[in-house]
């Protein structure tokens, strides 16, 4: 019964990534989509997914949705301009500082860490128990709590939300 | 970088732009405008035609219908390269395992590559049915496959994939399942009459009004299962620490 | 005029890469770098293939048919690349690669066995039946 439930959500993260690739949604694709998913969800079911309860939840993914959105639009845009401004008048100060993380599921890590690479500016270097280790191109503290403030405060947020 | 290899780069370098430029101007270039006969018999035939293969792409039509005996050929050479592999690095004694040192990568790497993975099946899987529509088909799909299981002995190690059964024989016997399918899919225009590795009329062209190419569909799936597991079988073996190989034949210093 | 030029250029630089990895073929005397060198051979005797099977016009299109109809079929064969070239190369990566394979596997074995990929001292190694 595990196993089924955790199939489903891998199932139909293969079959939304399989129709997206092909580009087109005919009887064909829709077939070929469903057996490929099925058959990918019992292979790697357990493999992705070890608590299935949580992708059933809708209020993780309408933060999952929301926190894209916001992602994408505010943060990605400010860092980039932040950047930008700093690479014009090369007011740099590099460095790797110590920032501390509160939120412990695995996957909410990781989305710390991608969030924390992706956005320019600031690279994860490394990561054990409590925390973060962040190459940072602005160090204006080495304090973690107000480093943690001006970089990862937020992610952590949604990543509370969407995985713990 | 010495002096003497600046000057040996730069005088090579020389060259080429003067012989370029002498059979730009002296000589004939051969560019082509327009398709060989032989191309557009291809071009013309591919979907239209008495000689049709009905599919649109015509690069697949060709390696599985027009010159397919050739690529049957062709994967018989795969398979012997990859089983001639494997006799190079035969073990007899049971392997055993090699205790790990170290912590690994930490789960950053790890868990992305969960989810990776299972990304890129999907992304295999439609390549390699998708072979008779777009450009893409077994061979090209089985090579995308082969990428899961590298990624996963590179991030985890070869344990994890052996101790959820994918062993290096599990994967040869996946592989064999796809290479008598692909032969059993030759042989059966002969038992239906016609001649060897025939497509159409042997098998027809749509399957519940989907086109699906007649045979191609599935030798583009049989090769992806193939080529996909031989390369896990090779990967897997290459996988093996050096340490087993020392204990077993022993003569190479450290 | 400058389109025949860069043309040109490219099809001499692919014969000059060609002759390199045979020099590098021949000369060099570690395996490895016989194997590299192999590799370069094939992938640049692949592109010319590739390249003879290409059409100097505008628009070129890859040899899949667009739309099923009549009006399509010609259209297409006015502007698709010639299809053969691509069909036999496809076979030959694929092989290339089971066969590298195959030679890196042996090259490996080589190296465990003799404690070299030097081609000379292999063969003084093995004179000398040190293994």
């Amino acid at each position: 019964m595990a196993r089924l439930s955790s199939a489903i959500p891998v199932a139909v993260l293969v079959f939304i990534i399989y129709i997206l690739f092909t580009g087109s949604a005919t009887l064909y694709d829709i077939i070929t989509g469903v057996i490929v998913s099925v058959a990918c969800g019992v292979l790697f079911g357990e493999f992705v997914v070890r608590n299935p309860s949580k992708c059933f939840d809708p209020r993780r993914w309408f933060w999952t949705i929301a926190y894209f959105l916001k992602y994408m639009t505010v943060i990605e845009a400010r860092a980039h301009l932040d950047v930008i401004k700093r690479i014009l008048t090369m007011d740099i100060r590099p460095g790797i500082v110590k920032v501390p993380i509160d939120v412990k599921n695995d996957y909410s890590r990781i989305l710390v860490a991608h969030s924390i690479t992706n956005t320019p500016g600031t690279v994860t270097v490394d990561m054990d128990d409590n925390y973060i280790y962040v190459n940072w191109i602005n160090v204006v503290t080495e304090k973690p709590k107000e480093a943690r403030k001006r970089i990862s405060e937020e992610f952590e947020k949604f990543a509370e939300k969407i995985f713990e | 970088m010495k002096r003497g290899h600046i000057i040996a780069l730069g005088v090579f370098i020389a060259l080429i732009l003067l012989v370029s430029l002498g059979i730009t101007f002296v000589g004939k270039v051969p560019m082509t405008t327009d398709v060989r006969p032989l191309g557009l018999f291809y071009l013309k035939n591919s979907y239209f035609g008495n000689y049709a293969a009905r599919s649109p792409e015509v690069v697949t039509s060709i390696l599985w219908d027009y010159r397919g005996l050739d690529t049957l050929f062709e994967t018989g050479v795969f398979f012997l390269a990859i089983i001639s592999a494997l006799a190079l690095f035969r073990i007899e004694k049971k392997e055993e395992k090699v205790k790990e040192k170290g912590e690994g990568f930490t789960f950053i790497v790890k868990d992305t590559v969960r989810i990776i993975s299972v990304l890129i099946v999907a992304v295999s899987a439609a390549i390699a049915l998708h072979g008779h529509l777009t450009p893409g088909g077994g061979f090209q799909g089985g090579s995308a496959l082969a990428v899961v299981p590298l990624l996963i002995i590179v991030a985890f190690s070869k344990y994890a994939l052996e101790g959820r059964g994918l062993t290096k024989d599990t994967a040869m016997i996946v592989r064999s399942i796809g290479l008598i399918s692909i032969i059993i899919l030759v042989l059966i225009p002969l038992a239906a009459g016609g001649y060897l590795m025939q497509n159409l009329p042997v098998f027809p062209s749509h399957i519940l009004g989907q086109l699906t190419s007649g045979s191609l569909v599935f030798y583009n799936l049989f090769e992806y299962i193939a080529v996909g597991a031989g390369f896990t079988a090779v990967f897997l073996l290459l996988s093996i620490p050096e340490k087993v190989f020392h204990k077993i034949i022993g003569g190479e210093k450290e | 005029m400058i389109e025949m030029f860069l043309w040109a250029l490219v099809l001499v630089s692919l014969m000059a890469t060609l002759v390199i990895s045979i020099y590098g073929i021949v000369i060099r005397p570690s395996l490895i770098k016989k194997l590299i060198a192999l590799t370069i051979l094939t992938d640049s005797a692949n592109l010319l293939a590739i390249m003879i099977g290409y059409r100097l016009i505008y628009p070129v299109i890859p040899p899949v048919l667009p739309q099923r109809t009549q009006e399509g079929l010609s259209k297409f064969i006015a502007s698709s690349v010639d299809p053969l070239p691509q069909a036999l190369v496809i076979t030959a990566v694929v092989i290339g690669m089971a066969v590298n394979v195959l030679i890196a596997f042996a090259i490996i074995q080589i190296y465990r066995i003799c404690g070299t990929t030097d081609v000379r001292k292999i063969a003084e190694v093995m004179k000398d039946g040190k293994t």
